[in-house]
């Protein structure tokens, strides 16, 4: 690691109300520290803009940010004041390479393995387990909670919103805090207010109200947080019998608490801190975290040792029966300034080298972290396939390589340089990087590829057809289907052409599951067989285009006979608008060969659908028939003989039905 | 990472051991066996009965859950005679590796391979893929876990306590049968209502605040008399169960931001069927105010497969490292 950066990194961290700037030089070396308000400024750009010309000459290539509100995608916009941009767009305009945005609090997370011990005060014993989970709680204006759990060589910051959970009273004291919450809140929000109850016996013996609708929500933040420190004074004032003082801020109850000049006061900030200790323990508890918890945010570090001698750790700890395990987690107070600036520095550090564990497969993140060690065409390279991941999975080398404006050899070299052997390799990892979020398209095999290549792309494209069909599973449409199969007297399965292999194994299977069954696959047939159907029997179709006549007559006679049609076939189709029910399959094959094949795939995979879900169903009352060969491997699996023993029940392994889907 | 085959894989109760055996990557799960604890002097003993029984030798790893937090080599469960060292069994049962995890972090490592056939829907909602998933169960005490994305496809699972976290008041109705709890017993943690002993502490906080005698009850009581609607306070106590979990369940989706979903597993929720009111649950989960926009597109299952927890043990010996 460098003693310095190459060039310095420019780290800021935007609050509702300042926007404090930084210049990182060498790994936790901070110059130029600069603070600015806020509304001087129209937007994020002119803010940023101001900052950066104070700065002595020099490129700045990487900044992160760390601001205020959820980071979720590109578009950025802050809850408490008007700005709002796109990443993407700053990071063109500002001109860097690098432009990281993050939630303010998911930074000071980050910072706090790194804390030194000065910045930092452990209040009451504990001590914390090596790398284990640890906590965070945040009061300000809001109540923030994050978390860290240990992965591989670093850190996942958990994104929560662990303050808005319900406020849960310990005491007599709170118990009157929370209904004067609900009392305040009952004037202003709708939802839940008028429902307000004062259960009686009656009611609530009553089956139809056995248990009362929730009221207006009360968040842990609603009540540990600035405003929430004023609502708490407002609610103890009144258990008082005292006359609250009006518009008293929260720094003004704080300032009065810690000089003893006012006894509400004193007595709200001691409920705030024992109450605090309520959520820092439920936290502690539901993250397991060993790693100990830290309290930040604007208040807490300003009420110095006042806050070690509240009740808040003995609250931590009054968790009954569970207190030693409380007892043995430590708890911290942040103090030091810079620690959001920490924070932030590390999860850009992380972006930038090929640190964080945290993606490490994720193909993509890998060539984010990668781009900066790339030479400068490789980066070219990296900068096409990070914006066009899609298209590059489907464009020969030569025209990757005219995209990004490089030679092709670069393009290779940009492959090796991530690990990969090839291009084909790389767009293999690219594919199963890709699923979920960005749709894998279809590959062309051409008459240049070599053999290895071109079983690449039929594996691939058959894979990437599959992922699609899982995609778009419609639940509704499965359960319908299976449950008119479940009810079937007799199944018969009817289909043209190539599609005919699919009827015959469907067949199969409802045989196996004792399903009485037969496939036919030549219309003349067909047409007979649909006439015998009769009520209780279901005609199973599977067409891939759904609109071959033969098989709609076989749809509309089922009907006639009282039988239920069952499709495999095209959305939109004319069968599928007939069928009963219908698992959709659409794709579309390669015009060119007119050879089914990826369809073919997935219709027999609607089928196992079918026989699985159908399996399960029948479970209980399943028998085998007699006498059957067990020459179908997949459906051999062995059928062991369950030694029951007393007192022992064996449960029937799916595996007998779905090993070949497990 | 597929390794350490044929594997000992078990899931031990507080009454019940269950094992299983799985042969190699990918295979299921064969000879699931369910003994009572009672039928065997320790761990040990009861992993060489099931062995012995089904034929089964020389596990290579074994993964074991276990309803006890385990923090180190030592396994002690609570009310229970079986405890032992971890590597005291890796050696008495030749195993080259042997995985403790709590039971409950099991069944979390198995959540992101149950189907559509091992869960039941409670309203709607749709899971962002590989976002952090919460899960519950409630049974003879609440066990409370998550999974934490890690990369596409890999997990870590929180190991904690969140049973014990202090249980909030929603409404007045709430808050007096809170008050009422905290005078008998001091902490009223999410456990003390959403676990068997719970159900039959709601039963009697509803009683004493109604002005009815409260009977002496078992939790299967409550249930059964909830279902067939024959005690307005049994009926009332599972209703408050149902409204309670709900509560708990939507603080657990806000502190982890569980976009992939909450599952509920434990004995007592797949037990009640049809007559958990999937409605109430849904209505208590999403409660939060504006942060019901957050909670309403997040689904919430309750896990109906029979063995998810043995899965899990396998699961983790694969994802967990050694």
């Amino acid at each position: 690691m460098p003693a310095t950066f190459d060039s310095p990194r420019l780290l800021a961290d935007i609050g509702g109300t300042y926007a404090r700037f930084t210049l990182e030089t060498a790994p936790g070396e901070f110059a130029h520290a600069a603070t600015l308000r806020c509304a001087d400024h129209a937007d994020f750009h002119a803010a940023m803009s101001a900052y950066l010309v104070t700065l002595p000459e020099g490129r700045i290539h990487h900044a992160a940010v760390a601001i205020a509100n959820p980071v979720e995608g590109d578009a950025v916009r802050m809850t408490n004041y008007h700005w709002q941009f796109s990443i993407e767009q700053m990071r063109e305009r500002l001109g860097f390479d690098t432009l990281v945005v993050v939630n303010d609090f998911t930074a000071l997370a980050m910072a706090l393995p790194r804390l030194s011990p000065d910045g930092k005060r452990q209040v009451g014993g504990g001590e914390a387990h090596e790398r284990s989970v640890v906590g965070l709680l945040g009061s300000g204006s809001g109540l923030g909670v994050s978390g860290l759990i240990p992965a591989d060589h670093g850190w996942i910051a958990l994104g929560t919103e662990g303050g808005h959970t319900s406020f849960s009273p310990r005491d007599e004291r709170e118990l009157a805090i929370l209904h004067h919450a609900w009392k305040e809140l009952r004037g202003n929000v709708g939802v839940g207010s008028n429902a307000a109850t004062t259960p009686t016996a009656a009611t609530a013996g009553a089956p139809q109200s056995a248990a009362a609708a929730p009221l207006a929500h009360v968040s842990f933040e609603r009540l540990l947080s600035g405003p929430g420190l004023e609502l708490i004074y407002r609610a103890l004032a009144e258990r008082a019998g005292v006359r609250a003082a009006a518009g008293l801020s929260a720094p003004e109850i704080t300032r009065r608490a810690l000089a003893h000049s006012d006894t509400v006061c004193a007595d709200a900030l001691d409920a705030f801190c024992a109450m605090l200790g309520t959520a820092a323990a439920n936290l502690a508890v539901t993250l397991g975290a060993l790693g100990g918890i830290y309290i930040g945010g604007g208040i807490v570090p300003r009420l110095g040792t006042y806050f070690d001698r509240s009740p808040f750790r003995q609250r931590f700890e009054d968790k009954g029966r569970f207190s030693a395990y409380l007892a043995q987690i430590p708890t911290w107070v942040v103090t030091a300034a810079d620690a959001t600036f920490h924070g932030v520095s590390a999860i850009l550090a992380a972006q930038l080298r090929n640190l964080s564990g945290a993606a490490a497969s994720a193909i993509l993140g890998q060539i984010q972290r990668a781009r900066p060690n790339l030479s400068p065409a490789e980066r070219r390279v990296a900068d096409h396939v990070l914006a066009h991941p899609r298209s590059v999975l489907n464009d020969p080398v030569a025209e990757i390589a005219r995209a990004a404006l490089v030679s092709q050899p670069t393009v290779i070299r940009f492959c090796r340089s991530l690990g990969c052997e090839g291009l084909s390799d790389f767009k293999l990892r690219l594919a199963s990087g890709l699923t979920g979020t960005v749709p894998v398209t279809h590959t062309q095999v051409t008459r240049d590829d070599s053999v290895l290549e071109l079983g690449t792309k039929v594996l691939g494209n058959t894979a990437s057809a599959i992922l699609q069909v899982r995609d778009h599973l419609n639940r509704d449409n499965i359960d319908r289907a299976i449950a008119l199969l479940a009810r079937a007297h007799r199944v018969d399965c009817f289909a043209l052409g190539y599609s005919s292999a699919v009827a015959q194994d469907a067949q199969l299977k409802f045989l196996r599951l004792g399903l009485p069954s037969a496939a036919y696959a030549d219309p003349r047939t067909q047409a007979l067989a649909a006439q015998v159907l009769g009520p209780g029997d279901v005609a199973f179709i599977i067409s891939s285009t759904g609109a071959k006549p033969e098989l709609l007559a076989v749809a509309d006679t089922a009907h006639e006979r009282g039988a239920r049609v069952v499709a495999v076939t095209a959305s939109q189709s004319a069968l599928a608008r007939k069928a009963d029910a219908t698992l959709l399959v659409d794709h579309v094959e390669d015009v060119d060969l007119q050879l089914p094949m990826v369809s073919r795939v997935l219709h027999l995979l609607m089928v196992d659908i079918l026989a699985v879900g159908l399996a399960m169903q029948r479970r209980e009352s399943l028998s085998l028939p007699a006498g059957s060969e067990r020459d179908d491997e997949q459906l051999a699996a062995p059928a062991r003989a369950h030694s029951v023993a007393p007192g022992v029940s064996a449960a029937v392994p799916l595996s007998e039905l779905t090993s070949h889907s497990r | 990472m597929s390794q350490g085959f044929p594997r000992l894989l078990g899931d031990i109760g507080g009454t019940h051991a269950r094992w299983a055996w799985q042969a190699q990557q990918g295979a299921a799960l064969e000879d699931v066996t369910v003994v009572a604890d009672t039928a065997a002097e320790s761990l040990y003993a009861s992993a060489v009965a099931y062995l012995e029984r089904t034929g089964h030798a020389h596990p290579q790893w074994a993964g074991i859950g276990i309803a006890t937090a385990v923090t180190g080599d030592e396994v002690r469960m609570t009310n229970h005679p079986w405890s032992f060292s971890i590597a005291e069994l890796k050696r008495s049962l030749g195993l080259s590796r042997c995985l403790v995890i709590n039971d409950f972090t099991a069944l979390a490592m198995s959540l992101p391979a149950l189907g559509a056939a091992d869960l039941r829907a409670l309203g709607d909602g749709q899971a962002v893929p590989d976002a952090a998933i919460g899960l519950l169960g409630a049974g003879t005490g609440l066990g409370v876990s998550g999974l934490i994305p890690n990369g596409p496809g890999r997990w870590l699972p929180l190991s904690g306590e969140g049973g014990h976290v202090t249980l909030a008041a929603t409404n007045d109705r709430e808050a007096a049968l809170l008050a009422w709890m905290r005078s008998r017993s001091g902490h009223v943690s999410a456990e003390r209502v959403l676990s068997g002993s719970g159900l039959v502490n709601l039963y009697q906080a509803i009683c004493t605040l109604d002005g009815v005698a409260p009977k002496e009850v078992k939790p299967a009581d409550v249930t059964t008399a909830a279902q067939n609607r024959a005690d307005a306070q049994c009926v009332a106590a599972v209703a408050q169960f149902t409204a309670f979990l709900g509560s708990v369940a939507g603080n657990l989706a806000l502190t982890l931001g569980a976009r992939g979903g909450v599952y509920l597993g434990g004995g007592i929720v797949p037990r009640l069927g049809p007559a958990f009111d999937a409605a109430l649950f849904r209505q208590h989960f999403e409660a939060k105010g504006r942060f019901a926009e957050y909670l309403r597109p997040i689904p919430a299952w309750v896990i109906v497969a029979p063995a998810p927890a043995l899965l899990g043990a396998s699961r983790a010996l694969d994802l967990m490292p050694a």
